[in-house]
């Protein structure tokens, strides 16, 4: 006799990442928050769709998703990013680029496409495969890789510019990057 | 707060070729081109690993997000929330659960 799992217990054990993959698509916590909270509430009622023992986080991700790209982002450029705040509390996790500013990363990070970011949050943060991913925002494998390879370039491109005049991230990050080059050895990271 | 994103470009252009081999292809893109942090002959190899650099910093920052947010403690208008939508599903079997998968 296998035990059903409690639903209430099960996405209780998905808010984290609920919360983590709706910041990454609003940008700002209240808002991430409200996201999730509808979410919950979507995932309730239609708990009859959902198939004992597949996985809820990604049904879950699903409704967010789709909650997101419904309703949300219709409100998106009435909201102004007043989440300093809360940037600071993310800033305060310790990375191992400390010298590198938490804020400059976020804000080149909202600056890419939606789907860009989101792409790259599912791959590259949360941990999904491309499979899943691709199948989570209904689209190809293939333009899943696309959506990250650009992603990626950009938000390269977005740290990296800029003259020495400029307020932004360069210098950090030419600081950063001349620091951690070790001379003739390749990256660990693909 | 924004910086300018089409604000000219790096400086590697003061660099002359005798110092770092620029490529048609390095010129154009500002990532390669950023090769002035390791100039040595062999450029492309270099700016190719700048750029695995610079991935790599990109993939820590994605995951200290992400992990930042994930490892917060549940806050407690979800915890009430789902508690709340449970205690309805037990006082209104119509719209409960476990009777359906039992």
């Amino acid at each position: 006799m296998t035990e059903i799992p409690d639903p209430k217990t099960e996405m209780i054990a998905a808010i984290p990442r609920l919360r983590a993959f709706a910041f990454s698509l609003c940008r700002n916590s209240d808002r991430a928050d409200d996201l999730v909270q509808q979410t919950l509430v979507k995932a309730w009622a239609n708990m009859k769709s959902f198939e004992p023992g597949s996985n809820i986080a990604a049904w879950l991700y699903t409704i967010l998703r789709n909650e997101f790209y419904s309703e949300f982002r219709k409100l998106r450029h009435e909201v102004p990013d007043t989440d300093g705040a809360f940037a600071a509390r993310l800033a305060s996790y310790p990375t191992q680029d400390s010298h590198i500013d938490f804020q400059d990363f976020r804000t080149a990070l909202f600056k890419l496409a939606d789907d860009h970011r989101e792409a790259l949050m599912l791959i590259g943060a949360s941990g999904l495969s491309y499979e899943e991913a691709a199948q989570l925002c209904g689209c190809a494998v293939g333009t899943m890789k696309s959506r990250v390879h650009r992603a990626r370039a950009k938000l390269a491109e977005l740290l990296t510019m800029g003259s020495s005049d400029q307020i932004g991230p360069d210098r950090k990050w030419q600081a950063a990057v001349s620091l951690v080059t070790p001379a003739g050895s390749g990256p660990s990271e693909g | 707060m924004y910086w300018i994103i089409s604000g000219g470009w790096p400086q590697f252009r003061a660099v002359g070729p005798k110092e770092i081999r620029l490529t048609n292809d390095n010129a154009r893109d500002p990532i390669r081109g950023r090769s002035r942090f390791t100039p040595h002959d062999a450029a492309d190899s270099q700016s190719d690993s700048l750029d695995g650099v610079v991935q790599a910093h990109i993939g820590r920052e994605l995951r200290a997000m992400f992990d930042g947010i994930a490892k917060e403690p549940v806050p407690d208008r979800f915890l009430q929330l789902l508690q709340k939508l449970d205690a309805q599903r037990d006082t209104n079997p119509k719209h409960g659960h476990k009777e359906d998968r039992a």
